[in-house]
């Protein structure tokens, strides 16, 4: 680092009473002094340089000055990041090439998060749970058929419009479900008329302000309970490209659970895929539905999706692809607590979502 | 000495502190009050013969002025726990104010009518009112939102789903996906079929030696037909679904694979001549 003195403190100390053009020689030496600025960055000198800047008194001249570093600073970095993108890793000068940070690299590592390779505790207990006979019938070599999901799904006491076309939405969307209006029925004998005709899930959406904004998922006859948070609903003629025609589907839907990683996930995966029949094997054009969960938010999309081999005009390198339109309502949920046992059973909380407790950490997520 | 007329005279010319005033009537606000009007007959500290019924946790009492303790205002009021049965009770009131005014009897056993029907009530709105009100907070709920757009962002839906369904399909049908310069495979296709002629006519025994192509069809191939690019046409077909033999859910993550569902399909096998 270059000492340098200051011979302008004291000629602006003298100066400091007159008001009026900068004196020529002082503004010689201030550009003298950023011409001696080192280039190439060394991080201590630049700090040191910005301390001695900063006791240019003159704002104009001193804001000047802090410009002409940053912007040698921004060019020593740029240089860097080319280096690096040049060279890759070997670039020992620049560094290798990081990994930005992002709150999915920053996640809070969970004690249940099951990987890739998958865990044999975890499918055990899998094997075992309410949504087994609906899920996993055809493993042990397809000796009993699959429980087939029914669906029932209502509201809350009176709800407005907007609700009553969602859940109606909701009950075309998913095979075999049912809508039915609750005409201020008591839950209780809501649920003794869905076991009694043999429903497997009860799925209640609550409205606040006119818009849909829970949706308790039951299953029955033992299932848990699951209470989310329902959020951006968009019905499918809200979709910014709606879909023409209205037909009620007939073929069992691709079911997608993406990202669900700790045990907590992958049981609400499990609840809300048990609500769709099985697909027997994946045809080439059919519907998906996707629940994805980013950040404890489960997405829900609807599409039609199609298999497009690339035509014999194609580019050499051209892959399939997989086309979707957008077909179905939108929604988002986010779980609020997860009670083992039906509605109304009275059932201990597996999970509750606290926030005082459990979002102290903006890098924790549960799902 | 106590003198209910004077006791009346001061509190109702001067002031009453359960004493409150609407437009048209008088109310009292005292807790012993049996009408909750401001009457001199009514008044629970202008009468030192007085009774009421109240309710308390539930459970209904008759309470009873002592006349001779009215200077101890604390330990003025006996109560006397009544019946669950409604006729009982009635007795009991009876009887407790067998030699007590006409009117304050009546009016007892109306408030304990009225008592009553409040808790049938009430006990009716518990059963059928299950909509609990739950509070909102305003900051949780616009970070909840930013929070979710964020998410949103980072989520990429349509890619993810995509490559998840590429995925599958390429482990539903690998021969699909097989890498293959697509044009140089349709040429190879008709080299074949045209040396498959020649073959035919030149010599049948030279045929037998090699694996012949076969051509097996299962059942009727309906996919086959479906090379037309409309979606919303193949939809219309509407196949029936076998019973569910359902596949195993797989729960997602880049890179699990699913497990390849029983074929139907047209089993094609084409052999290259090496030449």
């Amino acid at each position: 680092a270059q000492t340098k003195t200051m011979p302008n403190k004291n000629k602006s100390a003298v100066n400091a009473s007159n008001s009026g053009p900068p004196r020529p020689d002082s503004n010689d030496n201030k550009k003298q002094k950023t011409n001696k600025k080192p280039k190439k960055d060394d991080a201590s000198s630049i700090v040191g340089l910005k301390q001695r800047l900063s006791s240019i008194r003159n704002k104009q001249r001193r804001q000047a000055a802090y410009q002409q570093v940053r912007q040698a600073e921004r060019k020593a970095k740029e240089a860097a990041v080319k280096l690096r993108r040049r060279n890759g890793a070997d670039n020992g000068a620049a560094g290798p090439a990081k990994e930005p940070h992002t709150l999915e690299s920053l996640r809070l590592p969970d004690a249940t998060m099951t990987g890739p390779a998958g865990d044999a505790e975890v499918d055990a207990e899998e094997a075992a749970d309410e949504f087994a006979d609906i899920l996993d019938a055809a493993g042990a070599g397809g000796e009993g058929q699959a429980r087939l999901p029914r669906l029932l799904v209502t509201h809350a006491d009176e709800v407005g419009r907007r609700t009553a076309a969602f859940c109606r939405c909701l009950a075309r969307t998913v095979p075999n479900a049912v809508f039915c209006r609750r005409r201020r029925l008591p839950l209780g004998r809501v649920l003794a008329a869905a076991k009694a005709k043999e429903f497997t899930a009860v799925m209640i959406i609550g409205e606040h302000d006119k818009k849909p904004c829970t949706a308790l998922l039951t299953h029955l006859p033992a299932g848990p309970t699951f209470a989310f948070r329902l959020s951006s609903v968009r019905l499918p003629r809200e979709l910014p490209r709606p879909p023409e025609d209205d037909k009620p589907e007939t073929v069992a839907p691709q079911v997608l659970c993406n990202r669900f990683h700790t045990r907590l996930g992958r049981r609400v995966a499990r609840g809300l895929a048990a609500i769709f029949p099985g697909a027997s094997g994946v045809r080439r054009h059919a519907r998906v539905v996707t629940f994805h969960n980013q950040r404890d938010y489960v997405f829900f999309r609807h599409h039609r999706y199609i298999l497009r081999q690339p035509g014999s005009g194609a580019k050499p390198g051209a892959k399939p692809r997989c086309a979707l339109q957008e077909v179905g309502p939108r929604f988002t949920l986010k779980l609020r607590s997860l009670q083992t046992g039906p509605l109304g059973a009275g059932g201990g909380y597996e999970w509750l979502h606290k926030r005082h407790e459990m979002d102290q950490s903006r890098r924790r997520f549960f799902l | 000495m106590n003198s209910d007329d004077l006791i009346w005279q001061i509190i109702n010319n001067s002031f009453c502190s359960f004493m409150t005033k609407t437009k048209t009537s008088k109310f009292c606000r005292n807790e012993y009050n049996l009408t909750g009007l401001c009457n001199r007959h009514s008044c629970p500290l202008a009468n030192s013969q007085y009774a009421t019924v109240r309710e308390e946790d539930g459970v209904i009492y008759l309470y009873m002025k002592v006349a001779e303790r009215a200077h101890l205002p604390a330990k003025m009021w006996e109560r006397v726990k009544l019946h669950r049965n409604y006729e009982r009770a009635i007795g009991q009131i009876k009887e407790k104010l067998i030699y007590w005014n006409n009117w304050i009897r009546r009016r007892v056993i109306a408030r304990f009518d009225r008592l009553l029907e409040v808790q049938k009530r009430s006990r009716r709105l518990v059963l059928t009112s299950e909509t609990k009100l739950v509070p909102l907070s305003r900051k949780v709920e616009r970070r909840e939102r930013r929070r979710e757009d964020k998410a949103l962002v980072r989520a990429g839906l349509e890619t993810a789903i995509e490559k998840e369904m590429l995925d599958r399909l390429r482990a539903a049908n690998p021969e699909e996906f097989v890498n293959v310069d697509r044009a140089a495979y349709e040429k190879a296709l008709q080299a074949v079929e045209v040396e498959d002629e020649e073959d035919d006519e030149e010599s049948e025994e030279e045929e037998e030696d090699e694996s012949e192509s076969e051509t097996e069809y299962v059942e009727d191939f309906d996919e086959s037909e479906e090379e037309i690019e409309d979606i919303q046409e193949q939809q219309e077909e509407g196949e029936e679904e076998e019973p569910p033999v359902r596949q195993k859910l797989t729960l997602s993550s880049r890179g699990a694979a699913a497990i390849a569902p029983p074929r139907k399909r047209a089993k094609v096998t084409v052999e290259y001549d090496s030449d």
